[in-house]
């Protein structure tokens, strides 16, 4: 099945407010017949220093921290995406703010106490940003009046994920985020 | 319960998190836990004039059986998980969560410090629809709810009431706050909109995060006057008048490059050396290395560097005469002609500000005080502490409103103003003005000695303010 939705090239810029953080704006455009909603608010981020390779998702993610062994969630909250809607054949820019450092915890490493392994993660160069990003027919954020668990549920499995990898270059100035 | 904070992520964020929840109590420390540098031990000897349920709550919960650990992570931390089907990583931004984690016994609280990199947290508002404010000691007293049900036993019977229970405690501190309360049966949120909920006009003239002097503005603030007693119903009164103009003004700051530019260099910035002067003249230094050391909240440059070159004189004399007028004959603000352009887009700001009796006295006086040495031309900033000093006992004397409800009882106004001494070292005349002015504005809503509680709490007596040499500040060590 072809791709719902058309990813082109990421630019990678400086942001203009004075931080060392770094904009990636790409275009995606609704490549099928129907109007699309699309998820706008970038999640989890990780960069892979090898393969210079920024991965982003655009949508709930994909298990749950309940899924865990030895883990047992007493409170999670939904977060409702920002959503962009396309009608057939229109465009429109993603936008993610990347710092100069990321930061990974792994929960089932040792930190030597009760405190958390939290490990940071530079960023250096993106040659490209691997993407999952969440569509659906009808609105994301359109969710009744259900437990938390439900619509953290229905975020995850009521849009379709369009995965792709796209090729960053960078520019020295870009437009302010 | 232990409080325990995890040393890595953001704990600064963590402990300044904490410190707004207990109100701004100076009794709000962390320890070294033997045996474990990964995380810090809170401790709390609460100020016996802090009555705000947060802090109790704090307290309460402090006292408990128990091990939580508090954990604050920059936006876009993700967390990998180890599970059958291979490694995954997934995220908390915008959000907060609480677990228990069974291989070491204690309940963990994890969030989102970053406030979605800084584009803020909502949550869903009373009428089921509006956006409003999340900001972080709010996500985490709601989570130290659920941490605190979990530890008590007392976990709601399904995801949503625990939820509503969480969120109808967070609510009290969002009235402590001055912030809009949440809509208990609509648990959704996310990143953007929102609103600051602090200082809008402050954040609009900065506009990035990263500098927003808003930060250190609010751990200055809640170092001098801290959210419970004579500071926090001074504050909540003057905060309200500026509510009632800022959020206009900074809607307009923010689709308007020329005004942001002009408030920022005339009115925001100026406003923070004055602020840095007073701060440095009264705050205690054991205050400062509490408030401002532990809370990492790094001094905006506008203060680190004062304008190297003085502002243009037509400038200064024109922000002088604008500002004379907003204090003696607001209704003239406008029929000023030839004036700098940048001076102009700021008028509508200074004249709302002029409206309210509190804002005048907090914003445009000191505001004014800064650009009447403008006006004499040279180093503002290097005149500005004496200045200050010379000033500051007629300006405390001339305070529009102290208590919106004064205690009922001595003992506790007498708490209340040590611990204004704990923090500030008012010099004899300060004290002796703010007496009197005390006196003045509350001797006949209480029935009780005002006087006596005063010189109880260990103010300066008036009679001894002749027999004293008055140059400055009452020592470190003393209290007057």
């Amino acid at each position: 099945m072809p791709d719902e939705l058309e990813i082109g090239v990421a630019r990678v810029h400086p942001a203009q407010d004075g931080s060392d953080d770094r904009i990636v704006t790409f275009q995606v455009t609704n490549a099928t017949g129907n109007r699309l909603h699309v998820w706008a608010t970038p999640r989890a981020i990780t960069y892979d220093a090898g393969s210079k390779t920024l991965n982003v998702r655009f949508a709930e993610n994909p298990v749950a921290l309940d899924d865990v062994p030895d883990i047992d969630v007493i409170s999670t909250h939904p977060r409702l995406p920002a959503e962009t809607v396309l009608e057939h054949g229109q465009s429109a820019p993603l936008q993610l703010r990347v710092p100069p450092t990321l930061h990974t915890v792994d929960l089932g490493a040792p930190s030597g106490g009760l405190g958390l392994a939290v490990a940071d993660v530079p960023v250096a160069d993106i040659d490209r940003v691997n993407l999952e990003i969440a569509v659906s027919d009808t609105s994301l954020s359109d969710i009744g009046d259900q437990p938390p668990e439900a619509i953290i549920h229905q975020l995850r499995t009521q849009p379709r994920i369009v995965a792709g990898t796209v090729d960053a270059t960078s520019q020295e100035s870009g437009e302010t985020s | 319960m232990t409080y325990r904070i995890d040393q890595s992520g953001t704990p600064a964020t963590v402990f300044a998190n904490l410190f707004t929840i207990v109100s701004q109590d100076l009794g709000l420390g962390t320890a070294n836990v033997a045996g474990d540098a990964t995380v810090q031990a809170v401790n709390y000897n609460k100020d016996p004039a802090n009555t705000t349920a947060t802090a109790q709550r704090v307290l309460d919960e402090i006292n408990d059986p128990g091990t939580v650990v508090a954990t604050g992570l920059p936006s876009g931390t993700t967390i990998t998980l180890h599970l059958d089907t291979g490694d995954t990583s997934i995220d908390i931004t915008g959000n907060g969560v609480t677990f228990h984690d069974r291989l070491a016994n204690v309940i963990r609280v994890l969030y989102d410090t970053g406030q979605c990199n800084g584009s803020g947290i909502f949550a869903i508002g009373l009428d089921g629809h509006t956006h409003i404010p999340f900001p972080n000691p709010v996500i985490l007293y709601h989570e130290m709810s659920h941490a605190f049900h979990q530890l008590r036993g007392t976990v709601a019977a399904t995801s949503a009431l625990e939820e509503q229970a969480a969120e109808t405690d967070e609510n009290v501190m969002r009235d402590q706050l001055g912030l809009p309360e949440r809509l208990t049966t609509d648990h959704t949120g996310g990143c953007g909109g929102g609103g600051s909920g602090g200082c809008l006009v402050v954040t609009a003239a900065y506009r990035s995060e990263v500098e927003n002097p808003a930060r250190w503005l609010h751990a200055v603030r809640g170092a001098m006057l801290p959210r419970y007693g004579l500071g926090g119903q001074l504050f909540s009164q003057a905060y309200a008048q500026y509510l009632e103009f800022s959020a206009d003004i900074a809607a307009s700051m923010r689709v308007n490059d020329e005004l942001r530019a002009a408030v920022r260099s005339l009115v925001v910035d100026p406003l923070l050396q004055v602020y840095a002067a007073a701060a440095a003249r009264w705050l205690r230094t054991s205050v400062v290395q509490h408030a401002a050391g532990q809370l990492d909240r790094p001094m905006p440059a506008a203060v680190r560097h004062p304008a190297l070159t003085p502002p243009a004189p037509e400038l200064a004399s024109a922000m002088a005469a604008i500002l004379h007028s907003a204090l003696t004959s607001p209704g003239s603000l406008r029929a000023h002609r030839d004036i700098p352009d940048a001076v102009r887009r700021v008028i509508p700001l200074i004249a709302a500000g002029s409206i309210g009796q509190l804002t005048r006295w907090a914003l445009v006086e000191p505001l004014a005080l800064y650009w009447e040495l403008g006006a004499e031309g040279g180093d503002i900033a290097g005149r500005l502490p004496a200045a200050v000093a010379q000033r500051s006992a007629d300006w405390l004397g001339r305070a529009p409103t102290l208590y919106r409800n004064p205690p009922s009882d001595p003992a506790r106004l007498a708490d209340d103003l040590r611990a204004v001494l704990v923090r500030m070292r008012l010099s004899d005349e300060e004290q002796i003005a703010l007496s009197r002015r005390l006196v003045e504005l509350h001797s006949r809503h209480v029935d009780y000695d005002l006087s006596a509680a005063i010189r109880q709490a260990g103010f300066v007596h008036v009679a001894h303010i002749e027999a004293r040499s008055v140059s400055g500040p009452s020592s470190e060590g003393g209290a007057g």
